[in-house]
């Protein structure tokens, strides 16, 4: 029983892992075609020098940036209170946007801001990811942050109102230190889901504003290209890198 | 401290009115206009894209996208439970196991959907070495069809159950595994009678964890699937954009969410379970 | 003379039961004063009704004759000793002392000085710069105190503050928390459900039952003159004979009847226990009743079985009023 489920485990792994791997393999394959000819750079090199995927991925950094700001900010704040005292409303809101599929969201939004811009006179852009993100990032901040919350003594908060401090000093200087792991993983995940997101944001941009998802999908489609491979080699190491460095923040 | 708690649930609530309720009611009002001459919408009111909605040709894409979504949370079931159940016998390795498991689910979804392309096209990785040792002269066609999209659907799903089947497996008392062995139980009887049944709240936030994006699911079909293999998120992607038929496609958004609130139902969760 | 705290008619409903009932103290100003009672007594919820993290549904707490009621937690002076201290994790020593008198604005001089007397007060000088997962339970314990009193309260409240410690901790801090009291002169209210401790550190006390009071007075009349059946039982092991109440250690035993004009009963020894300074006996009297008596001449030759005679002096009867 013990060997057959450890050698089902390797077998599991390897499904979860070998298409990554042999996709970053390839990254460094002197062929376009999927067969080995050798080491090369080459790839590499054409990402950097290609102009629009430098403009899509610096897109892509200002929306998760904007929306793990705006989400977290006011997630953690939402979360605050309903760990205080439930607020049946805004939780059941919640837990109906994370039930919504994202392609719901995504034309609903879109619904919504074309509606809109036929008053207000504006434009799909940049701005409007951004809050399309933060819409569907809110719950997420919610659920982490409470989690959080729940685990943590609440006589902390009750000592630091005995000792003088007012509600929102008790909550400033007790609680949110105490949070701040929660905070830090909760931004983590809004930004990575953020900064993936394809089916909602190749609905509600703009024309200028193409992220580098939206352009990894407009290659994936046109073929196999080891361009791509190179650039998920670099994704993926930089969101590794991201992820280490929370880590390191959380446990500050 | 009802002042302090009223200002901090402001920015959330306000949040969730402006961008996820009203375009919500717009998506509901859209469903009942008609279509544009150059799409969008217009007056007069009408239900006739909900009597569309059951046409036998959306209800079969229906009915196709719930029974691919409840094979594929059942085949991540299957694959998931012996990988809990190994990780949560793993002892000290425990964390580092459950960790490489979440490890893909940080990187891009597009990505690793991308990674199966790269091996599954005709131009991929397994036809090239399969024409090049001279297995096949034709490639196999493994890339757009169904059991791509299932395959691709549990790929990207699959941590989210092996998850909560941890969180329920790790809690199990070992004494009731030793309990059924000394009543004569073989492992495979003690997994099956004793492991799964007390499994089961974790087999169903699983399901639930697993069914709900799958049944929404739109890039996975659309790339894996290609047009072949078409599901009913990308029927709403496609009424919003290419077909612009803008009530139709909001029909379909909420015939699908009604879908997803009922499945949720059904496998019996609340709101406040989950919060 | 005004008593430092009144309670007047306090009353407490949660959902589903009434915490307390219309209970009414005085506190005197510098008493070390205990509010003893077995778990879910309502004695916590006092104290947090005190403290302002429960609002009562009736009644009226006056700290001074002015009533604490309208207050919110921060705005009334009286500090609380948590029952798992709830010192800041993520603040050291010093930074923990010194948060309630940042809050009030007290220059950095001044903070500086007192934190360091306080914590000197509480023995804790060397350890200022250490975080809370660096100390012993014991010294988080002094921490909370020393954060508490720092601020001068007119009341310290101290929730089960011992109650985390291990035995031996226990002692000593009893002793080091009565002697901290005297030094600084501040009113303690000390809640508890340990007799023992009420009993040795209280200038007096309150037992409290299901959300009532059942009496109020110094340890010593409580044990002696027990108002009802359930202080009696509360405060000690104690022998129903007849129709009075007789503590183990007010009997004797002998093998021969003691002689005429003291009250005396037949019993047989069932066990004999050395309890050190003292031994144990549990008897049954002829009623078939139980009868436990403590004696301090362990060397009495007295063994399970045999029949011997247990007496008392007539003063040491205790009478309930209505038992």
């Amino acid at each position: 029983m013990k060997r057959f489920l450890a050698l089902y485990a390797s077998v599991a792994y390897a499904f979860l892992y070998v298409p990554l791997l042999v996709l970053g393999a390839f990254s460094f394959n002197a062929s376009r075609i999927a067969v080995w000819q050798g080491f090369t750079w080459q790839w590499y090199r054409n990402v950097f020098r290609n102009e629009a995927l430098l403009d899509g991925t610096i897109h892509s950094v200002v929306i998760a940036l904007g929306a793990t700001i705006l989400a977290t900010a006011s997630g953690t704040l939402a979360a605050y209170a309903i760990w205080k005292r439930s607020a049946p409303l805004l939780t059941n809101s919640l837990y109906l946007s994370l039930l919504t599929p994202e392609i719901v969201t995504g034309v609903s939004l879109l619904a919504f801001f074309q509606w809109a811009f036929r008053y207000l006179h504006l434009q799909l852009g940049l701005d409007t990811v951004i809050l399309a993100h933060v819409s569907f990032c809110l719950a997420y901040v919610v659920l982490v942050v409470i989690a959080r919350l729940r685990t943590m003594d609440s006589s902390f908060e009750e000592a630091a109102l005995d000792l003088g401090a007012t509600e929102w000093q008790a909550f400033r200087h007790v609680t949110l230190p105490l949070l701040w792991p929660g905070i830090v993983a909760a931004a983590l995940l809004c930004f990575t889901v953020s900064f993936d997101d394809y089916v909602v944001t190749s609905l509600v941009a703009g024309v200028n504003s193409e992220t580098l998802p939206m352009m990894i999908y407009a290659m994936a489609r046109r073929g196999v290209s080891p361009e791509v491979n190179a650039l998920s080699v670099l994704i993926t190491v930089a969101l590794g890198a991201l992820i280490l460095l929370a880590g390191r923040l959380e446990r500050r | 401290m009802r002042r302090l708690r009223a200002w901090f649930l402001l920015p959330g609530a306000t949040i969730m009115a402006v961008l996820f309720f009203a375009p919500l009611l717009i998506v509901v009002l859209y469903s009942f206009l008609s279509r544009g001459a150059y799409g969008g919408v217009e007056l007069p009111w009408t239900a006739s894209s909900y009597t569309r909605v059951f046409d036998s040709l959306y209800l079969a894409i229906l009915w196709r996208s719930i029974w691919v979504s409840a094979l594929s949370t059942a085949i991540c079931a299957l694959l998931g439970f012996p990988l809990a159940l190994y990780i949560a016998r793993a002892g000290s390795n425990r964390t580092l196991l459950l960790n490489l498991v979440m490890l893909p689910f940080w990187t891009s979804f597009l990505i690793r959907i991308y990674a199966w392309m790269f091996l599954l096209r005709d131009t991929g990785l397994i036809n090239s070495f399969l024409l090049a040792v001279h297995v096949i002269r034709q490639p196999l066609p493994l890339l757009f069809n169904t059991g791509a999209v299932i395959l691709g659907l549990v790929y990207g799903y699959l941590p989210f159950m092996v998850l909560p089947l941890y969180a329920t497996v790790e809690k199990l008392d070992p004494s009731l595994l030793d309990a059924a062995a000394d009543l004569g139980a073989s492992p495979a009887i003690t997994v099956w009678k004793v492991i799964v049944p007390l499994s089961k709240p974790g087999i169903l936030a699983g399901s639930l964890l697993v069914f709900i994006p799958c049944l929404g699911a739109y890039l996975t079909a659309d790339l894996m699937g290609g047009g072949k293999s078409v599901m009913i998120g990308n029927v709403v992607q496609n009424q919003f954009t290419t077909s612009r038929d803008w009530p139709f496609g909001a029909a379909i958004s909420l015939l699908l969410m009604a879908v997803a609130l009922l499945v949720t139902r059904v496998i019996g969760r609340k709101g406040e379970q989950l919060l | 003379m005004q008593p430092l705290l009144e309670l007047r008619g306090l009353t407490k409903d949660f959902a589903t039961h009434r915490a307390i009932d219309t209970i009414a103290l005085a506190i005197a100003r510098g008493e070390f004063f205990s509010l003893l009672g077995p778990s879910g007594c309502g004695k916590t919820t006092t104290l947090r009704c005190i403290a302002g993290f429960e609002t009562p549904n009736a009644g009226d707490i006056l700290l001074d004759g002015r009533s604490l009621v309208p207050l919110p937690p921060y705005r009334r002076n009286v500090n609380t000793v948590f029952q798992n201290y709830a010192v800041f994790p993520h603040l050291t020593v010093q930074q923990n002392v010194a948060f309630g008198l940042e809050r009030r604005g007290v220059n950095n001089g001044a903070i500086t000085r007192k934190v360091r007397d306080a914590l000197a007060l509480v023995e804790l000088t060397g350890k200022e710069t250490r975080y809370p997962n660096q100390i012993s339970g014991g010294e988080k314990q002094r921490v909370a105190l020393a954060r508490a009193l720092v601020l001068e309260p007119e009341l310290l409240l101290l929730d089960e503050p011992l109650s985390a410690l291990d035995p031996k901790l226990r002692k000593q801090m009893r002793i080091e928390l009565k002697t901290l009291q005297a030094r600084v002169g501040i009113t303690f209210l000390f809640v508890t459900h340990d007799q023992e401790e009420a009993l040795s550190l209280s200038d007096s006390l309150a037992v409290m039952n299901s959300g009532r009071i059942e009496q109020v007075g110094t340890p010593r009349e409580l044990y002696r003159q027990p108002a009802s059946r359930f202080v009696a039982e509360f405060l000690g092991e104690i022998n129903w004979i007849d129709q009075v109440a007789l503590r183990p250690e007010s009997l004797n035993i002998s093998k021969n009847h003691p002689g005429g004009g003291i009250k005396a009963l037949p019993a047989t020894v069932q066990t004999t226990t050395f309890l050190g300074n003292r031994t144990q006996l549990r008897t049954t009297l002829a009623n078939g009743r139980e009868c436990v008596i403590e004696v301090q001449d362990a060397a009495q030759n007295i063994g399970p079985g045999e029949q011997v005679h247990v007496w008392w002096r007539t003063s040491d009867e205790i009478h309930i009023p209505n038992p």
